[in-house]
């Protein structure tokens, strides 16, 4: 005889403990771990490239906005009349008359810039091309034009016009308001009298009276 | 040897080799811990595949902090809790054998198969209270301590001793009855 306690019982239970899942159980739920661990390792990738990206992109941001060369260069592409500048500091293949060619230009865009400032309101309105945000010349850009001025670089009587001011000009007199065209080449003369020759080849009805 | 912990620690850094060595040592258990209580085969299946997707999913958020096998089986108990909240009245504490009877005649013929002993405590399993077999599994498959059972079923201590010990006595009247007329004097 033997006698049916708990030690017997868990015994009995242990024996009778066979049942396990099915292989198609265990192939889906071993599939399934397999499957997020290699989505893990991906995500953990991503996980350090992410923030990687996004420091150097943060980094280089800050380097382009602080360095004065990278800085005077966003500014002027934010000026339709300074695209077609290129740094020298960009493209070394410059030869030095062509640099100095860039910076007279330069130099002229300052002045126009700031005469368009101190203009009165009306007149500024009225020479100011529409759509576009007017942006200060750097200090730089500035210092540099004063300097060019004091060396004797630059004739201001050989200052030319700004292509914008003239296609402004030109679209009024397509428009056929001729009487506003004309009036904003006597304004720019009258602010410019260097400029007087230049204009008036080019729209010499405006000058017949005279 | 490596502890659960370990190996799931090892799981969440990518290590799938763990998790098969932990899915090894606890698939049979887990398994069982559903068959037991389901009476449905397919519904228990649902449930063991659900707890495993459980373990995989929440890897990421998982801490050293708890026992392997107790934050498991906590799942599974949810998980069964809700299953027979949706389906059926969960079974109370019902101890209307006389537990004491039990001991008075416990003795069985050696020469009785043992298979067929084994069979009978699994239908004598079967006939426990809900809550009951569920202590009584737990400590049978997953080798857990009262504390650890109170834990994973949200009850005291005290109660998950008593419910262990009814499930006992029923098991062994219930096996009596069975064998009454050849294994007992």
């Amino acid at each position: 005889m033997t006698k049916i306690d708990n030690e017997k019982l868990d015994e009995l239970y242990k024996l009778g403990a066979t049942e396990t899942p099915s292989k198609e159980i265990d192939l889906a739920i071993l599939n399934k771990a397999k499957k997020t661990t290699s989505e893990v390792k991906y995500s953990q990738k991503w996980r350090y490239m992410m923030p990687v990206a996004a420091s150097m992109v943060l980094v280089s941001l800050l380097y382009f906005d602080n360095e004065p060369t990278y800085k005077n260069n966003l500014q002027l592409e934010s000026v339709p009349q300074f695209k077609k500048q290129i740094s020298p500091v960009q493209d070394a293949s410059y030869t030095e008359v062509e640099s100095e060619k860039i910076s007279e230009k330069a130099f002229e865009a300052a002045i126009e810039l700031n005469e368009i400032q101190v203009a009165p309101s009306d007149v500024k309105e009225s020479i100011r091309p529409q759509g576009l945000e007017y942006k200060a010349p750097s200090v730089m850009q500035k210092s540099k034009a004063l300097k060019m001025r004091s060396s004797g670089a630059i004739n201001l009587d050989s200052i030319s016009l700004d292509p914008v001011f003239l296609k402004k000009i030109d679209d009024l007199i397509e428009q056929g308001e001729t009487a506003q065209a004309k009036k904003m080449v006597l304004q720019l003369v009258e602010k410019h009298p260097n400029m007087k020759n230049e204009l008036k080849k080019l729209y010499p009805k405006y000058f017949e009276l005279e | 040897m490596i502890s659960d912990e370990d190996l799931m620690m090892r799981y969440v850094v990518g290590d799938i080799k763990a998790f098969e060595m932990l899915y090894l040592k606890h698939k049979g258990p887990l398994y069982r811990y559903f068959i037991r209580q389901c009476k449905d085969t397919h519904k228990a299946e649902e449930l063991y595949q659900e707890v495993w997707h459980k373990v995989i999913k929440a890897k990421d958020n998982y801490q050293n902090s708890a026992k392997f096998t107790t934050w498991v089986y906590h799942i599974a108990h949810n998980l069964l809790i809700d299953e027979y909240r949706r389906f059926t009245v969960v079974s109370s504490d019902i101890n209307d054998m006389d537990e004491f009877d039990s001991g008075l005649n416990n003795n069985f013929a050696d020469n009785l198969a043992e298979q067929d002993v084994i069979k009978q405590l699994k239908l004598c399993i079967k006939t426990l209270p809900a809550v009951q077999l569920e202590a009584f599994i737990l400590k049978q498959e997953a080798g857990f301590d009262l504390l650890e059972i109170s834990n994973i079923v949200n009850c005291d201590k005290e109660t998950i001793k008593s419910r262990i010990r009814y499930a006992y006595s029923k098991i062994k009247i219930c096996i009596k009855s069975k064998f009454k007329g050849s294994v007992y004097d």
